[in-house]
């Protein structure tokens, strides 16, 4: 049997709002094994965000259990899960998210470093050739294109060697041609890095590029399948 | 627009709150002085006139005294001398201002004693009598002689006894510039002393009370009139009379002014300092309203887009810039009258209280137009600059849209021109005013370049810690500017650092570690006949046989003429202000052989004693003030014999030695034997030896006084520790004022800072990291800041020790312990104002999309 990397068991979100209590996310379970790729989707509003946020451990459920990695998120301190994500899981946003003062080679080392690698700028340089940007690491993320800063978020996600990967519509803000461009090399580096990719899209021809679909609607999950990619 | 705005709208009010708290805070300070000085114009100097003189007055001059007396006035007549008291139980010395008083004694007021030493309960004094033999004395003599109530004193060769200690004398505050504590005693007991006999330094006192207030300044003029006195007379040691026959007339009102001027002239400072506040509170006004518009650019846009006119769009922002200005000097109004009562409070005692001590309207008054003028000045600055802005421009994300940089210029000058106008009416001085600003300009300017540039170098420097690194390269984050922040922070530790040279190099002049080749005591008022013997008997007693002496000689100064406008009567030659203040005012001229070790020539040659011509070599500034050059010719009248001496070279002289230096020095062979007086200077002796010295003179020489010059150097160094401690105090306000606009910098980019922590977070930073990036960020710009500010005092306090000649004295460490305090406060203010960004949850990182 293969090995999980995310287990989620009936997972949980609840707001008091001012209209009473409000369940953005309810029930929701799933198994991710290590190396798949799972595209998240659904309509604005059905608990995507939510659902990424909790199972990367930024904020925590109201109910249900999250496992990555075998290990319980809820056990665990805000600085254990700041440790833990840093070494364990990368991320990709849809707005770059780059620090604005810090060069493309800085960037990529921000997580290396925190997580105390000792060789961070050879292996940010690393990343950075394998992303198609050698050269450009001097450069602060206001010098770069979109497609460019995009690429640097990967090569910054990818670069401590993560068992999970969150990327959350991580081609919204690129034009179709560089989103195609940056969706391959999503991809092939997560296949050639082995790990897991955990997608949050409502781009149904990108979503139709992980092996498995999940469909959340007003936060339950409504589907889990295999894609035509993961058939094939 | 100003919608969910309330921190940056209650960061505004402070900045303007602050330099406004502070300039209330001294103009109600120095006008409770000032009101209650008016209150005690009477008991200030224990009469409504005095009449001081140098020799008691003849009968022609009693005559016109009682010929001119109004109906109901009541005189009184006092003697008063500097001289030595000897504690006869400790054996210790020191100089005193005895003043004698005849029964009667004080015209107004009531005197009152204690016999605790601590000065408690006091009681009204029992008059003392010729029978008596008692004194009563100021209590820090006491601590001087460390003596007792109960304790014998001598003064000359009589021995009397401490009665009670001084806590109320009328006409004791009337002079602030006094050579020793005050000794009250029978006017019989002080001529029995044999201290007032022909020779002494006396001064002969006629206290006139009359019966109306309003009559004084009557009688005091139509005495001047009568003997064809100038309103204001010079007066020299002891409070001798140097200018015209020898007779002074002081009215209440007029002790009152001056006693007030002292006050005035530090308040003039301290008004200077306010409003230094309330020029870098206004630059942060200036930084907040920029980054209010510039975030508000596409709502102005919109709105006219929607047909609102740009006129009344920056119409409302000056309303509102109006508003939150009256709010400042409202709360900065509230705050300076709640810290001057407190300071009122605190200084009870040290100064003369107000009987009906209330706010002051006027310092509010002005406080609030300051306030207003201030804030709308300042924040109009970044308005106008959108003034020629085209809502397209900005609707369609154009980086930098055209801004009215000439209308803000023009602006900037008008600011500039306003605070002018501001600082020259606070200092009464035009130049002092214009200089000010000048300086702030200058220095602020080269500040903004040289910090622009520190910056941009901080920001790229490669530490091996993230946090560290990440905090140093925030300092370049888009959208974050601050120069503001680091000009106004260096332009208040500027203050701070200034302070600390000066002090500084003062006491490395003054200072007892530094001054083993300096004197120890002076010895004043030896006669030519008791040169030998006090020589003889310091060599005996003590082994001092390094004892340097200098003559003095009293003569008159009678006029200054240049050779070269021959046409000219000597006396009137090319004669400046100085010169017509200083004619006919007693001076002390002296001789020596050569240059002293405190001096050196800066024109001219020294003179040659050799010939007949007598030459004059005078100090350099005394010399610039009364227009003095070389070849000049200066009239001296010793006794009735007038010699003309040739000015031949100018000194300067370093005056903070201590060491016995003259303003005028002629050649020896004109003055060796006109009648003189001998200054000695003693060598330097420990503090017990000194007492010892002191003593032994004072039983052997009575009518020799001595002085020690360690306390002289303490009493200045204390004298501007306390003017440094008061500009200090004011100077909070100014560094409070830049740590408000270094907080409103930061707060400008709270969106950013949030979004980056959180996106740490993410990565897997912890909140130490976070912690570590703010504090090395804040923690350089305030170390840069502090640096500049020191670097800067450094030529600043050149200009001034230069000013007083004396030597520029660097307090390395002091200075970088101040740069250091600077970082810190800086460090802590940004970390305090970034607060939020420590608890930003990292699912905001999703949130914003």
């Amino acid at each position: 049997m293969t090995r999980a990397v995310l287990e989620v068991e009936g997972l949980g979100k609840r707001y008091a709002t001012q209209a009473g209590e409000l369940d953005v996310l309810s029930g929701v379970s799933f198994r991710v094994d290590a190396g798949e790729s799972v595209a998240v989707t659904g309509p604005s509003g059905s608990g995507k965000s939510t659902l990424l946020g909790l199972i990367a451990g930024l904020d925590s459920p109201s109910s249900g259990r999250i496992l990555v990695e075998e290990q319980d998120l809820a056990g665990m301190s805000d600085s254990a899960l700041a440790t833990f994500r840093g070494r364990r899981m990368g991320f990709i946003f849809q707005s770059f998210r780059l620090l604005p003062t810090l060069s493309a080679e800085e960037n990529v080392r921000v997580p290396l470093e925190l997580s105390g690698v000792p060789d961070a700028r050879q292996r940010a340089r690393l990343w950075l050739d394998q992303v198609g940007l050698s050269g450009r690491g001097s450069h602060l993320p206001s010098r770069l294109s979109g497609g460019e800063q995009q690429r640097v978020a990967l090569a910054r996600a990818l670069a401590p060697r993560p068992a999970l990967i969150f990327a959350d519509e991580p081609t919204g803000n690129l034009d179709s041609r560089t989103g195609k461009e940056m969706a391959d090399l999503l991809f092939s580096l997560v296949v050639d890095q082995g790990a897991t990719l955990i997608l949050v899209t409502h781009e149904e021809r990108l979503a139709a590029r992980a092996g498995r679909i999940i469909v959340l609607r007003d936060g339950q999950l409504v589907s889990d399948s295999r894609s035509a990619a993961g058939v094939h | 627009m100003s919608r969910g705005q309330s921190g940056r709208i209650w960061l505004l009010i402070i900045c303007i709150a602050i330099g406004v708290a502070a300039r209330v805070c001294v103009g109600s300070f120095t006008g409770t002085v000032a009101r209650a000085l008016a209150d005690q114009a009477r008991p200030l100097l224990g009469a409504d006139i005095e009449v001081v003189a140098n020799q008691p007055l003849t009968a022609e001059q009693r005559a016109a005294l009682s010929e001119l007396m109004p109906t109901g006035a009541r005189t009184l007549d006092e003697l008063g001398l500097v001289t030595m008291a000897l504690a006869s139980r400790s054996r210790h010395a020191a100089v005193v201002e005895v003043l004698g008083v005849e029964r009667g004694y004080p015209l107004f007021g009531e005197l009152r004693v204690a016999v605790d030493e601590a000065g408690r309960s006091p009681g009204p004094a029992k008059a003392l009598t010729a029978g008596s033999r008692s004194v009563y004395v100021q209590r820090e003599l006491l601590a001087r002689l460390a003596a007792h109530v109960g304790d014998p004193l001598t003064l000359g060769a009589t021995q009397l006894t401490i009665a009670g200690i001084l806590v109320e004398d009328p006409g004791l505050g009337a002079n602030p510039f006094v050579l020793g504590p005050r000794v009250l005693v029978d006017a019989a007991t002080l001529v029995s002393t044999g201290l007032a006999g022909p020779g002494a330094r006396v001064r002969h006192l006629t206290m006139i009370a009359t019966a109306d207030p309003l009559q004084g300044e009557g009688v005091a003029n139509a005495l001047r009139t009568r003997w064809k006195l100038p309103e204001r007379s010079a007066t020299g040691f002891g409070g001798r009379v140097e200018s015209g026959p020898g007779i002074a007339i002081r009215t209440a009102r007029q002790s009152q002014e001056s006693v007030a001027r002292v006050f005035d002239r530090l308040g003039d400072y301290l008004r200077l300092v306010s409003l230094i506040a309330l020029l870098l509170g206004g630059i942060g006004v200036a930084s907040l309203v920029r980054g209010f518009v510039a975030e508000r650019l596409d709502a102005i846009a919109t709105l006219q887009v929607l047909g609102a006119p740009l006129g009344r769009i920056m119409g409302m922002l000056f309303i509102q810039a109006g508003i939150i200005g009256l709010a400042g000097g409202l709360l900065g109004g509230t705050v300076g009258a709640g810290v001057e009562n407190l300071m009122v409070v605190l200084l009870q005692g040290e100064l003369p209280a107000a009987d009906h001590h209330s706010l002051d309207l006027g310092a509010f008054a002005w406080g609030m137009i300051l306030a207003l003028s201030v804030t709308v000045v300042f924040a109009a600055l970044p308005v106008i600059e959108i003034s020629g802005m085209k809502p397209l421009a900005v609707l369609r994300g154009d980086q930098s849209p055209p801004r009215s940089r000439l209308l803000a210029l023009a602006w900037g000058v008008l600011a500039i021109a306003l605070f002018t106008a501001l600082a020259v009416a606070e200092s009464h001085s035009l130049t002092v005013g214009s200089m000010l600003i000048a300086s702030l300009v200058l220095g602020g300017g080269t500040t903004w370049l040289v910090g622009g540039a520190g910056l941009a170098a901080l920001a790229r420097v490669h530490l091996p810690s993230f946090g560290l690194r990440h905090g140093l390269a925030n300092l370049a984050r888009p959208g974050f500017r601050p120069h503001a922040a680091v000009v106004t922070i260096s332009l208040a530790s500027l203050l701070f650092s200034t302070l600390a040279v000066y002090q500084e190099s003062l006491q490395h002049e003054l200072g007892e570690p530094y001054r083993a080749d300096l004197p120890s005591l002076f010895a004043i008022d030896i006669q030519p006949d008791q040169r030998e013997e006090f020589k003889g008997f310091l060599a005996k007693e003590f082994a001092m046989h390094e004892v340097s002496m200098a003559p003095l000689v009293l003569a008159r100064f009678r006029g200054l003429a240049s050779p070269a406008s021959a046409a000219t009567a000597p006396a009137a030659g090319h004669e400046g202000d100085g010169d017509r203040a200083s004619r006919d005012r007693e001076q002390r001229l002296s001789w020596r052989e050569k240059l002293g070790a405190d001096e050196r020539l800066v024109a001219g040659q020294w003179m040659d004693d050799r010939g007949d011509r007598v030459e004059a070599s005078l100090e350099k500034r005394y010399a610039e003030r009364i227009g003095a050059h070389l070849g000049d010719l200066m009239t001296y009248d010793i006794q009735g014999v007038c010699i003309e001496a040739t000015v031949t070279s100018i000194r300067a002289v370093r005056w903070a030695s201590l060491r016995p230096n003259f303003l005028v020095l002629l050649s020896p062979h004109a003055l060796r034997d006109a009648p003189q007086t001998w200054i000695a200077a003693l060598p330097t002796l420990p503090p017990e030896a000194r007492t010892a010295v002191q003593a032994r003179l004072a039983e052997r020489f009575p009518t020799v006084s001595t002085f020690d010059v360690s306390e002289a150097a303490a009493r200045i160094g204390s004298m501007v520790s306390r003017i440094a401690l008061a500009i200090r105090f004011i100077g909070l306000f100014s560094l409070a004022a830049g740590v408000m606009v270094l907080i409103g910098i930061a707060l400008s980019t709270a969106r950013e800072r949030r979004a980056d922590a959180a996106l740490l977070k993410v990565l897997g930073a912890g909140r130490w990291t976070l912690v570590l990036s703010l504090l090395a960020e804040f923690g350089a710009l305030g170390g840069l800041a502090g640096i500049l500010g020191q670097a800067e005092a450094i030529p600043l306090a050149w200009a001034l020790t230069s000013r007083f000649d004396l030597p520029l004295s660097i307090p390395l460490s002091v200075l970088c312990a101040l740069a250091l305090a600077v970082a810190l406060v800086c460090a802590a203010a940004g970390l305090v104002a970034c607060i939020r960004v420590l608890r930003v949850p990292p699912l905001a990182v999703l949130r914003d999309g």
